[in-house]
């Protein structure tokens, strides 16, 4: 029972950390544009297949097509921004909501008709087999909450001390007021797209290498990044880290006591329950 | 240092400024004064280019500023304190005001203006690490000047100053504007709807109703004007 129990915690952060990285990046573009990007899970699993083909088909190590993916995604990410996005700015929110929605068919539709509908799994390099007490956990996985751990990090320190960071900010609590003191938002908003997207790449890669990568998976994680996003609160950091966490141990732990059946009921009925007491999530504002 | 040439503003194919034109001397205070919805807002946002307009011209010191990027202005010395303040709220008093040099690059005259700053700003300095939403409405203009201070302009424009800010403290921001066009050498552009403060602290005042220039003449000249006084001063 006590090793069980472990070793679902253990995997409550695996999972934990994944949500992290897709919904820190959800976090950061609703903060600044306050638009649902509904393609970040997309973009997550071109993230996957980016790393897939350079790993499988080309023999490039695994770091290596990470960080090939992380730079392609965020290039990607900015593109849709500037594309697909910026022309509806001012537009009513609606039509951001549904140019989401569009471009999550078309990029689903299109991988699916290169790659075709069936998972691939990208070759991982972590292999060994770690114990910890009584469970055990794999290198990989170890390595998804490294990463998680160390790109956060570094993503709190960019924010909180350089001058680029504090423009985020700024810009996510008053665009205009960031315009008169000479923030150039659009570099702010393609700055918060890349750095959503590599985060999301880094998703991808780990979660195609740990199970599999598939065209239709974005819909999914877009779902689950949504409820991290609710559960922490729209647009903030701290809450996307205690959301992702949250959500990870709960469907493990959940599985565990429950059944594995109900894993993604667990999410949402969390994020209800949470929200029943808590409407703007766990670290949200008044609301904006 | 400003000069605003046939202005027209119209929101949706509605005019609601009708080919106004106004200077801002440099050296000098000028306001403009106006009801709700005159227009005034809608004037400096238009000279700001945060929103489409029509003009001949807007000559700031010499150059047409019709084309210069909203981001831009505080590069060429134009500082906005905005009507409603617009802080960064979950921001620290003291980032609040690195925030407001953002487009400067001499990190040295910045550290210095700091310190010169927090030492004018009293209530600022001992609220210096308090994030700028948890201000009282007075100590939030005075931060929104301040901040627009930090970006060194060489014309200020303040948008509504008086905004929900408590009768005592509308004088002492007042005061603070006269102290900082005297002291500093800032031009400033002020619009105000409280006429009666504007006119005492300004040197030059356009009275605009229904986006049309009715009135203007020096700051003392209006207070002793009939229609004004009439109309504004509800004497």
């Amino acid at each position: 029972m006590f090793g069980e129990l472990t070793q679902q915690i253990l995997n409550g952060l695996v999972m934990g950390s994944y949500y992290i990285l897709i919904a820190v990046g959800l976090s950061i573009v609703f903060g600044v544009l306050s638009i649902p990007h509904f393609a970040h899970g997309s973009v997550v699993m071109v993230g996957g297949y980016v790393t897939f083909i350079f790993v499988n088909k080309l023999g490039v190590p695994f770091i290596l097509a990470m960080l090939i993916s992380m730079i392609l995604c965020a290039a990607f990410g900015i593109l849709l921004e500037r594309s697909a996005y910026r022309p509806v700015r001012n537009a009513p929110p609606i039509n951001a909501f549904i140019v989401a929605l569009g471009l999550v068919m078309i990029i689903d539709n299109l991988m699916t008709s290169i790659f075709g509908a069936n998972q691939v799994i990208i070759k991982s390099p972590f292999k060994s087999t770690y114990t910890i007490g009584s469970a055990h956990v794999t290198s990989l996985r170890l390595f998804m909450i490294g990463a998680c751990v160390v790109l956060v990090a570094a993503l709190i320190i960019f924010m909180k001390y350089t001058k680029l960071g504090k423009a985020v900010r700024a810009t996510s609590q008053n665009r205009e007021a960031s315009l008169i003191v000479g923030i150039n938002t659009n570099v702010v908003t393609a700055i918060v797209f890349g750095l959503g997207s590599a985060f999301g790449a880094v998703a991808g890669s780990l979660i195609g290498a740990l199970f599999a990568v598939y065209p239709t998976m974005g819909t999914f994680i877009t779902q689950k990044g949504f409820a991290v996003l609710i559960l922490g609160g729209l647009g903030s950091i701290p809450g996307a880290i205690v959301g992702g966490l949250i959500i990870g141990l709960t469907e493990n732990l959940g599985s565990m006591f429950i059944s594995s059946e109900y894993k993604d009921v667990f999410a949402f009925l969390i994020m209800i329950i949470i929200l029943i007491f808590k409407p703007s999530g766990l670290f949200g504002g008044k609301g904006k | 240092m400003l000069s605003v040439k046939n202005l027209s503003i119209a929101y949706n194919g509605v005019k609601v400024v009708h080919g106004i034109d106004f200077k801002a001397e440099k050296g000098k205070v000028t306001v403009l004064i106006g009801a709700n919805g005159a227009g005034k807002t809608s004037i400096i946002r238009s000279i700001m280019n945060l929103i489409k307009s029509e003009s001949d011209e807007i000559l700031y010191d010499g150059e047409d500023i019709k084309k210069t990027k909203p981001n831009n202005m505080s590069r060429i010395g134009i500082s906005l304190c905005p009507e409603g303040r617009q802080l960064f709220p979950d921001m620290t008093v003291l980032e609040n005001l690195e925030m407001g040099a953002y487009a400067r690059k001499d990190k040295a005259g910045i550290a210095t203006d700091l310190v010169d700053i927090l030492d004018k700003f009293p209530r600022l300095k001992d609220r210096k690490t308090q994030c700028a939403g948890t201000l009282s409405g007075g100590e939030q203009e005075l931060l929104a000047i301040a901040r627009a201070l930090m970006g060194k302009p060489k014309l200020l424009i303040l948008d509504e100053p008086s905004w929900g800010v408590a009768p005592i403290m509308v004088e002492e921001v007042m005061k603070m504007t006269r102290h900082i066009n005297e002291e500093m050498g800032v031009t400033v552009l002020l619009v105000e709807q409280n006429a009666n403060v504007a006119l005492r602290y300004s040197d030059y005042a356009y009275v605009l109703d229904v986006g049309e220039i009715a009135i203007q003449g020096t700051g003392e000249a209006l207070l002793g004007d009939r229609k004004v006084q009439e109309i504004y001063l509800g004497i």
